[in-house]
């Protein structure tokens, strides 16, 4: 009996630590919620990301003193609460609606990927409080009319823009041959970029999607090497692009060009010499001297994340720049209040000018184009922040 | 002929695959024969290998095979640990229960060991820029990264041969294989010899994650899809078996090329996988039986 | 069925289901998602278990029902067809497969049974993936969207009920006596003439209905399936880890598996009072105390002496059935 009453006790205690620090607390701070994948498949790119989140929190509360509510005429501090939604949709769901109901956050943070920012979309739009998305950029999560979110990413069909019209300037490349990893993400981009660049009288020698677990690319190599394009445009995440680059430089495939649509650290540091040259797109590199960026770099050492590894960091603060100043632009942290203010948001935010489509919710950022050069990334377009002119043909040999 | 050319690249490609899927898959046949015990947790060896091949390479640049040489006997030394502290608890159960338990207890273990080494190393995927140039012969491209590899699996698993016909040890090994209890009655120390095996496979586990990492990257969650393929060549090849092991590996890899080229890279590990069930189907011990 | 007289174990268990039955209107809808998702483990591990526990053949590719159901209520739905009607559909196509496959794979003992199952779900992952015009391959499949935990609560208690009716039921009729000589010695069940195929078929085909039914109704919740989300293969470990955490012996087992896991997970996560390199590390936490219950738990919690201890007291005893128990095999 004893042993009994003691599992009930244990039972009771557990549950109890859970459910009831959850009961609401007078308004004494801004309460921001989100999941992050910390683990799972999608770790690789945010998992790290809720020390940025932190360190973030704490630099508002002790360097600015809070965030300012307009209909209490001070500044409130904030906190933010991160669970790990595992990759996993259900999960990040479920959290979601922990942090409206239980937690009750008064803005919530996107998850990472689109997959996931599907369903979690439904949360904002039924409880009315407001959301950012960061990275989601799947086009038909903005066609769906829903007006509780807006989103910092551009539409990943216009990923490439930037490059495309870099070369197009060039006058130099003519041919381009396509490989894509079959994931959503990529995918998309890659059937943004075709007919993009095709506009732009690129013409197309070779297109192929491969599926993301393949390990040998000689059906797809073989292709290549006979079409010889000028520029071999991979829309890839890093593991895909590495064996790739691998295997081609294997088969001597020498284009004019390599682009590599995710080409962080990882990517860079697995190839060594054999990445010089190679351009990609990057959503932020210290070159660029939009927004903030004091700040921002201020928070990245404290949470000890380095831009040129996490490509999607510069999103997520992005998202977090944007809460800021549609909190403290809005006449109160009352939900209808604060997702007009956000609609309305306009300043420069580290990613650049930062306002929303108004009917769709994506905001207008573009990516740049840039090339890993002798051991550094630089940004090569738009002309405004290039530190290096676009190295073309590649001279690597 | 062009054509020809294709097919030699496409077979020597698949050879080449299959070759380093088989290394790890011995392993894990090896254990699941021995000691009747699923080991889920094979996959985060491998990726344990690769990543400490990563580590010293980012440190010394030494060449990976080099360094092969401070990872056999490291991982022969964690198998021992791993089978002594997590295996042998459970290893004394009817056949069922010890299925149910050695998954439970692997995958609880694979999923710690994720997450750790996520927390310890980041959660980034890695990689190794040796490269080595590869060469032509009469128009068919050979990858001699690839060759060395596979020569150094070929090289591994005739020595694994001669060791297992030849050596007490491995003489022992085949004893238990074969009959558990008249190896025991002719005095063979059993726990002794199943915890070596231990060593064994996942040092082997470890040395396929050193030539994993050298031609594609890792990461803290590459383990469980991993370990799910070389299940699936276990079952293909038929457990215990060295050339079945090779074998399995050989037309997995093989189907998966072939398949890349003529159905579109698509399908080819599907039809990968699906070779894999019909074998089962129309052989359900795999294709070899025991060494 | 049940006893016609009111014992504590029958109050307890009517007690459970009304409580169950209103919870949504008390709490707060995150525990109804919560809640939810624990009865679709509760119905995956419970009827994985009437193969695995109860017919000794551990399919680990039982994960495979649920996301073939899905995909069959999603292409349809999708196109507009009648929530009734594409619910059937996937559980027809589930079940039809079912039996398709159980005769070959029924063959095959063991380990080896085990994954090729397992082997399966890999492969249905690429298909979904390759068959672009049919699955909307690795795209996925988007739902009309719509906010619907309630429904899918209650849905999803009536199939985890039904489920855990019938693997209650189950022991007790001869077909699940006839699974259970089946699992103890199939020669020689076989020589005492039970038709072991058949029994075998029937098992698997009967499985399949359950998960079928929470897949279908898992894609009308998420409004959105893609072949890692319903094919994933670490997911597909996790009902099966679940049911042989909690034990595979009894009825009981899978729901304490399920609600063991999914409580500590809660709780590791989101309590506000530990440490925060202990979050960091949750899943690390969850892996250790997998192994330890692995290693010191042999027919997993449910034999556990407090649990045991506790389910005696309270007149429950009959429903831990028959746990295995632990035959030294000199095996070291």
């Amino acid at each position: 009996m004893r042993k009994a009453c003691l599992v009930l006790a244990l039972a009771l205690v557990l549950f109890v630590g859970t459910v009831l620090p959850s009961v609401a607390q007078e308004k004494k701070e801004i309460v921001i919620g989100m999941t992050l994948c910390l683990t799972g498949r999608f770790a690789v790119d945010v998992g790290t990301f809720d020390k940025m989140v932190k360190a973030w929190e704490n630099y508002v509360n002790t360097k600015q003193g809070g965030l300012y509510v307009k209909s209490l005429n001070k500044k409130l501090p904030v906190r933010t609460i991160v669970y790990d939604d595992k990759s996993d949709q259900a999960t990040a769901v479920r959290f979601y609606e922990r942090l409206v109901t239980v937690d009750k956050c008064d803005l919530l943070i996107g998850p990472k990927s689109s997959p996931i920012t599907f369903p979690v979309t439904a949360i904002p739009e039924k409880y009315h409080v407001p959301m950012v998305l960061a990275t989601a950029n799947t086009p038909a999560i903005f066609e769906r009319g829903f007006k509780w979110f807006v989103g910092v990413n551009c539409l990943s069909t216009d990923w490439s823009d930037a490059y495309f019209d870099m070369l197009q300037k060039g006058k130099q490349a003519k041919t381009v041959g396509y490989v894509a990893e079959d994931t959503p993400h990529t995918r998309e981009v890659y059937e943004g970029a075709i007919p993009n660049a095709e506009k732009k009288g690129f013409k197309t020698l070779f297109k192929e999607i491969a599926p993301a677990g393949t390990t040998d690319f000689t059906s797809m190599l073989v292709k290549l090497k006979a079409a010889d394009p000028d520029v071999i445009y991979v829309s890839s995440f890093t593991p895909f692009g590495v064996t790739f680059k691998k295997q081609a430089k294997e088969f001597g495939l020498k284009p004019r060009e390599w682009h590599f649509t995710h080409f962080d650290k990882s990517f860079t540091g697995a190839l060594g010499k054999d990445s010089n040259y190679v351009t990609g797109e990057h959503q932020w590199l210290s070159s660029v001297t939009y927004g903030n960026t004091k700040k921002f770099l201020e928070i990245l050492k404290e949470a000890k994340i380095d831009p040129e590894e996490y490509l999607d960091v510069s999103l997520h603060y992005g998202a977090l720049e944007v809460a800021e100043v549609g909190i403290e632009k809005s006449a109160s942290l009352k939900p209808d209040d604060l997702m007009k203010s956000l609609w309305a948001v306009n300043f420069e935010s580290i990613l650049g000018p930062m306002y929303f489509e108004q009917k769709k919710g994506h905001s207008f950022f573009k990516q740049y184009a840039a090339q890993y050069i002798d051991g550094k990334y630089y940004i090569v377009y738009p002309d405004k922040f290039a530190t290096h002119k676009h190295v073309y043909p590649n001279p690597a040999p | 002929m062009a054509d020809l050319q294709i097919i030699i690249q496409l077979v020597l490609a698949g050879v080449l695959q299959g070759g380093t899927y088989a290394l790890a898959a011995f392993g894990l046949s090896l254990i699941f024969c021995i000691a009747d015990v699923l080991n889920i947790t094979h996959g985060e060896f491998l990726m344990l290998g690769g990543l400490v091949t990563y580590i010293v390479y980012a440190a010394t640049g030494w060449n990976p095979f080099l360094i092969l040489l401070i990872v056999i006997p490291l991982f022969v030394l964690v198998g021992l640990i791993f089978q002594k502290a997590f295996i042998k608890p459970i290893l004394n159960r009817p056949p069922r229960q010890l299925l149910f338990s050695s998954i439970v207890v692997t995958v609880g273990i694979a999923t710690a060991i994720e997450d750790t080494t996520s927390f310890i190393w980041g959660p980034t995927v890695k990689g190794v820029s040796f490269s080595m140039p590869a060469f032509m012969v009469g128009g068919v491209v050979v990858s001699s990264l690839r060759l060395t590899i596979l020569l150094s699996i070929i090289a591994l698993t005739v020595f694994l041969h001669f060791y297992l016909k030849k050596s007490f040890m491995g003489k022992a090994i085949r004893a238990i294989l074969q009959n558990r209890e008249g190896a025991t009655v002719i005095g063979i120390n059993v726990p002794r010899v199943v915890t070596f095996v231990f060593g064994i496979a996942i040092a082997l586990a470890a040395v396929a994650g050193v030539f994993y990492v050298l031609q594609f990257t890792i990461g803290p969650f590459i383990g469980l899809p991993l370990t799910i393929r070389y299940i699936a060549i276990v079952m293909l090849g038929g457990s215990g078996s060295l050339i079945g092991s090779l074998v399995g590996g050989l037309i997995l890899g093989v189907a998966e090329t072939f398949a890349g080229f003529f159905l579109g890279s698509h399908w080819s590990l599907t039809v990968a996988f699906f070779t894999l069930v019909l074998v089962l189907l129309l052989k359900p011990q795999g294709l070899f039986r025991h060494v | 069925m049940f006893k016609k007289s009111l014992t504590l174990s029958n109050g307890f268990w009517i007690l459970v289901l009304i409580g169950l039955l209103f919870v949504p209107k008390f709490v707060d809808p995150y525990w109804v998602a919560f809640l939810l998702l624990l009865f679709m483990y509760v119905g995956i591990g419970s009827s994985f278990n009437i193969t695995a526990g109860y017919l000794g053949y551990v399919n680990l590719g039982h994960y495979a029902f649920f996301g073939i159901s899905a995909y069959g209520f999603a292409i349809l739905y999708a196109k507009g067809v009648a929530f009734v009607v594409c619910m059937a559909t996937g559980v027809l196509v589930t079940l039809i497969f079912a039996t398709l496959i159980s005769y070959p794979f029924l063959r095959l003992k063991g380990g080896y049974f085990a994954l090729a199952n397992f082997g399966l779900i890999k492969l249905f992952e690429l298909v979904a993936g390759s068959l672009r015009n049919f699955t909307g391959g690795t795209q996925g499949i988007s739902l009309p969207p719509g906010y619907r935990p309630y429904q899918t609560y209650y849905l999803f208690l009536g199939v985890a009920l039904l489920t855990v009716i019938v693997c209650y039921w189950l022991p007790k009729s001869r077909f699940g006596l006839a699974l259970f000589s089946i699992r103890e010695d199939e020669e020689v069940a076989e020589a005492f003439g039970i038709n072991v195929n058949r029994r075998k078929m029937g098992a698997y085909i009967l499985s399949s209905a359950f998960p079928a039914l929470l897949g279908a109704g898992y894609a009308w919740y998420s409004a959105y399936i893609d072949p890692e989300v319903v094919f994933g293969t670490d997911k597909a470990l996790l009902p099966v880890t679940m049911v042989m955490l909690g034990g595979t012996g009894t009825f009981l087992g899978p729901i304490i598996g399920a609600v063991f896991m999914l409580i500590v997970e809660e709780f590791l996560w989101t309590s506000t009072w530990l440490p925060v390199w202990i979050k960091s590390l949750h899943l690390t936490m969850l892996g250790l105390i997998l192994a330890a219950v692995g290693i010191f738990s042999p027919g997993g919690l449910v034999t556990l002496s407090p649990f045991a201890a506790f389910f005696r007291k309270v007149g429950m005893g009959r429903f831990l059935g028959s746990s295995h128990k632990v035959l030294n095999v000199d095996r070291t």
